[in-house]
């Protein structure tokens, strides 16, 4: 589904990424590192933020290196940010349906994430936790193929958390995923595999958390 | 050739003026526009009357947008200059007013009088200002030009350098407006120096040494008529 | 929305019957509404702060007067606005006011054929008061409705994503640059058609039509409107009738007013980021 060649990016004279390798077939990743070790860095480049310095990125075979963050979100990749992007100033179900843009939709994810008792908030009333989870909605609201979560744990409460890793166990089977975090034990039973960043570079990979 | 080195020198120190308000004072100071007019309208009593008053509208202006953001501050400006020009307009009650215009020869070159006047004072406010960036003082103008929060927590007195900036800067606009006699004056003259000098200001923001390339600038731009 | 309409239709009327002299004086008001309408949207649904709208206004004047076949080039006016934007959403209105200052210096030395200049030029066509006024307010009803449509559309959620955070926009497939570009384009269409229709109610263009009184007008009168935009209408014509009645006392009075309102909303909207 998703292959990374030689993938490299420099900012200025530090290296975050030097010739990182991956093929991933479809299921769920989970990539855990140190900070710093470009995670993010990694998921903005598969889904067009950034440009690699070089290095190719594949999905289903196409090419998609340098293409704009638009057209790849229309391939079927969208990218959930680990600092939340939303629309401040529109309501939570305003935010939802220019994601996918489809009124049928907005209720079923509203109903999925819990925030039925928001959808008439406006996006920068809302708590941090909301923020996020609205955040990862809207994302999953464009009905992509492949789902890149960077921390979405990351700010959220314990019932907030378990809430979360009850939607990805239903994922499970349906929809493609790679999840960054630094509590990778979370997602036992629901990552397929998980592989350790560091240095830019993967440094290993293994079935289970340790 | 003369007069177009006075003009670039002129068009320098406004552009000068621009940058520092903008880059240390945090405010794209638009009432240089009527600040220059007000010279303009008090040399008809006292060119020297310019000083006092310029140097209280910088610093009333300081006082009144010290607490606001750069956005709001340019507007808090821009009304201000209407404001004064409003004031003048009121004040003198007419359209526009004919100010007699003196020609002198210089090496050979025949060059209005005033022109050259407020071209030696530019010269002598961008050779000072040159002087003061090469001394150790400048540091903390370069600090408070990166980061202001940075500059306070390192101890400059961020208030009382910005006052200083448009309070100098305020006069010395006044005081060329009062100079600088262009043989007509009315209430909006102000606007078209001010426009040259912000592009001029602008071309010379994108690079690090925005001052020196001010003067670069101002030369190219004000001797490029010459050669068409 | 509908009685709104109508309140506003039975509002404009009501001039048409009160002599010449007062209909012109409505005339250009609803004109200047169309003006600040357009600006209107382009603050609140784009979110950029224009101080420069009388650069499509003043244009599309000289334009006309110059020639009128020349209006086919007013769609392409947004690219000035484009050009500007590269600037930032902070530089954005300074830059717009920069603009037309300095067009309206330049065109002070705009001559064709031995006329223009500061005298400015004629317009080649007339229409009688009653005709033009008629014109004029289908005109204003239209913009004012137009731009109600839009923002309650997709399109114009669109818009307001793009104005919020470019970047989230791009993460749920949303071009930013596509949809600023469809904003700009009507808003400065509308600001042109306001700006035809001024020359041709005077029948004569000059240099004063990108002077600070148009560039800075639209701003004045929405920030009194609260921005709402039924209350842009009323704005416009109070801001209109104040400074023709009081022209006689204190000429250019408008100006007194522009400078209270631009001080107080700086100092008012403390932290406002685009304004
Ligand atoms: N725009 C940028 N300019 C310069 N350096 C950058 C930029 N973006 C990221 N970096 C650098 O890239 C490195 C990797 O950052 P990245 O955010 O990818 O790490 P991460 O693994 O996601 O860390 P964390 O666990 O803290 O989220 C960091 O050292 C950072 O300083
Ligand atoms: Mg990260």
């Amino acid at each position: 589904m998703l292959r990374i060649c030689d993938l490299s990016k420099v900012y200025g004279r530090t290296v975050v990424l030097r010739g990182l390798n991956l093929e991933l077939k479809d299921g769920i990743y989970c990539f855990f590192g140190p900070n710093g070790s470009g995670k993010t860095t990694l998921l903005r480049i598969i889904s067009g933020f950034e440009k690699p310095s070089c290095g190719r990125v594949f999905f289903e075979g196409k090419e998609i290196t340098g293409l704009s963050p638009q057209r790849i979100v229309k391939m079927g990749i969208a990218i959930a940010f680990q600092l939340p992007r939303v629309f401040w100033n529109l309501d939570v179900e305003q935010n939802i349906f220019l994601a996918c843009m489809d009124k049928k939709k907005v209720k079923e994810v509203v109903k999925t994430f819990r925030l039925e008792e928001d959808v008439k908030t406006i996006a920068k009333k809302l708590s941090q936790g909301k923020i996020k989870l609205l955040q990862i909605s809207m994302s999953y609201a464009t009905n992509p193929r492949l789902l890149l979560l960077d921390e979405p744990f990351a700010g959220l409460d314990v019932g907030n958390v378990r809430l979360l890793i009850e939607i990805l166990k239903e994922l499970v089977g349906k929809k493609s995923m790679i999840i960054t975090s630094h509590r990778p034990k979370l997602l036992r039973g629901i990552a397929n595999k998980f592989f350790e960043i560091r240095g830019g570079k993967i440094a290993g990979s293994y079935e289970n958390p340790t | 050739m003369i007069s177009e080195i006075f003009t670039s020198a002129f068009y320098t120190a406004f552009s000068i003026s621009i940058l520092l308000c903008y880059r240390v004072g945090k405010i794209l100071n638009l009432s240089f526009a009527s600040f220059f007019t007000l010279g303009a309208y008090l040399s008809i009593l006292n060119p020297l009357l310019a000083i006092p008053f310029g140097a209280s509208a910088g610093f009333i202006l300081h006082k009144l947008t010290k607490k606001l953001s750069i956005a709001n501050a340019t507007i808090f400006s821009l009304g201000f200059a209407i404001a004064i020009e409003e004031i003048l307009r009121i004040y003198f009650r007419t359209e526009y007013i004919i100010l007699p215009v003196q020609k002198i020869t210089l090496f050979g070159e025949m060059v209005v009088g005033s022109h050259a006047i407020s071209g030696l004072i530019s010269t002598a406010f961008v050779t000072i200002f040159l002087c003061f960036l090469l001394s150790k003082k400048s540091i903390n103008l370069r600090v408070m030009e990166e980061d202001l929060e940075l500059a306070e927590i390192y101890g400059v007195r961020t208030e009382r350098l910005r006052l200083i900036v448009l309070t100098i800067t305020g006069t010395l606009i006044a005081f060329l407006g009062s100079l600088h006699n262009p043989g007509i004056v009315y209430p909006t003259l102000g606007w078209q120096y001010l426009i040259f000098s912000v592009i001029i200001a602008t071309l010379a923001n994108i690079f690090e040494r925005a001052y020196l390339f001010a003067i670069l600038f101002a030369f190219v731009i004000t001797c490029l008529p010459k050669f068409f | 929305m509908l009685t709104k309409i109508l309140l506003i239709t039975l509002f404009l009327l009501f001039p048409l019957f009160l002599g010449y002299y007062t209909t012109f004086i409505a005339l250009i008001s609803i004109i200047l509404g169309i003006l600040t309408i357009s600006w209107h949207f382009m603050e609140k649904e784009i979110g950029w702060v224009s101080f420069g709208h009388s650069v499509p206004f003043g244009i599309a004047a000289y334009l006309l007067a110059l020639n009128p076949t020349l209006l086919f080039l007013t769609p392409f006016i947004f690219l000035i606005f484009l050009f500007f934007s590269f600037f930032g959403r902070r530089l954005f209105p300074f830059a717009t006011f920069i603009a037309s200052i300095a067009l309206w210096n330049v065109s002070h030395y705009f001559v064709l054929n031995g006329k223009g200049g500061e005298e400015g030029f004629g317009v080649p066509f007339s229409m009688s008061l009653g005709n033009l006024y008629t014109l004029s307010m289908a005109l204003l009803l239209f913009c004012y409705v137009f731009f109600e449509i839009i923002s309650k559309s997709n399109l114009g959620l669109k818009i307001k994503a793009v104005r919020d955070d470019e970047i989230a926009a791009k993460s749920v497939g949303i071009d930013p640059i596509r949809f600023k570009i469809v904003g700009f384009f009507f808003s400065t269409t509308f600001a042109s058609v306001a700006g035809v229709l001024h020359a041709v109610s005077f029948s004569h263009v000059s240099p004063s039509v990108f002077s600070p009184f148009y560039a800075l007008f639209p701003f004045v009168v929405s920030k009194i409107s609260f921005d709402k935009r039924w209350a842009c209408i009323v704005g416009s014509f109070v801001i209109v009738s104040l400074s023709h009645s009081l022209s006689a006392f204190l000429p250019e009075t408008h100006y007194i007013l522009y400078s209270v309102v631009l001080m107080m909303i700086a100092v008012v909207k403390k932290n406002a980021e685009n304004l």
